[in-house]
């Protein structure tokens, strides 16, 4: 966890004396998650917008690293309306019983860093579609000191980039297990693009 | 009379499928109501998508515009109402 405080903050940490938290509710509407199924006719291409969540570390602990992503299911969009119903349906998602998709993390190892930036595995419970399991994710971490006013706000603050590509299998989290195989694949290949910001002050 | 007019309006609707298709984009995929583009951000360099509503003609449109044309064709060549001229 050390490991991660150093990636994710130890950057500016000089700078920094209290616990500080990267909102990712981005009022830009940049972050994002991009997903992708194979299926016979095409691939299905979806994206979500709708993401939140804060990630906190603490210099004066540096194992006490807290943190979630949100993702409103309802944000989850593709491009045929038909195939969308589907998807936010009792069915498939059941959006409305499980409103959120959440990635709470757990512990942070193999940390790489290079400047500013660096590469991590992050391990936390994934809950989807009411389902929570521990999975791993690659994430690359990138801090932007003193960036966050560029964005066009009024606040002084720094950035945390985070991107990560990563994969689940549908069945693990209750979505149709082992059914419409030939419809639908099983693996679900996910790519997240978010940016927390930390205000100053 | 009746039978040459639905043979154009056949004719017509196979046809326009086809253009309508092949100049809303000839998109080998399902149809589609958005059109979805990736975008950068310029200081984090995230890569965004950005959704507008656009109908996009996929196979299921060409599929069913035609084999509609093709029905409605086909029924022209039945027999109805020719016994009663005969």
């Amino acid at each position: 966890m050390r490991t991660f405080f150093l990636l994710a903050i130890g950057f500016t940490s000089a700078a920094i004396a209290a616990p500080v938290s990267f909102d990712f509710k981005d009022p830009k509407g940049v972050n994002n998650v991009v997903f992708q199924l194979d299926a016979p006719l095409e691939s299905i291409n979806g994206t979500a917008s709708g993401i939140s969540g804060t990630i906190t570390a603490d210099p004066a602990n540096p194992a006490d690293v807290k943190g979630k992503i949100i993702v409103a299911s309802e944000s989850l969009h593709v491009p045929n309306p038909i195939m969308k119903g589907h998807l936010h349906g009792a069915d498939w998602l059941d959006v409305k019983t499980h409103p959120e998709i959440v990635f709470e993390l757990k512990t942070v190892t193999n940390v790489k860093r290079d400047g500013n930036s660096g590469t991590a595995d992050v391990q936390g419970t994934f809950t989807l579609h009411g389902i929570s399991k521990d999975i791993t994710v690659p994430v690359t971490v990138t801090l932007l000191p003193g960036r966050l006013k560029d964005r066009g706000g009024d606040q002084e603050g720094d950035l945390l980039v985070i991107r990560s590509k990563f994969e689940i299998n549908r069945s693990d989290f209750g979505i149709k297990a082992g059914q419409a195989t030939d419809k639908v694949a099983e693996q679900i290949s996910i790519s997240l693009s978010l940016a927390g910001a930390a205000p100053k002050g | 009379m009746l039978r040459r007019t639905l043979r154009y309006v056949a004719i017509l609707t196979i046809i326009g499928t086809l253009i309508a298709w092949a100049v809303l984009g000839a998109d080998r995929g399902w149809s589609k109501t958005s059109v979805t583009t990736m975008q950068t951000d310029a200081v984090t360099g995230l890569e965004f998508p950005t959704t507008i509503d656009r109908f996009v003609p996929g196979l299921d449109f060409l599929f069913t515009g035609v084999l509609a044309g093709v029905v409605l064709l086909g029924l022209t060549f039945l027999p109805f109402g020719q016994s009663s001229n005969k």
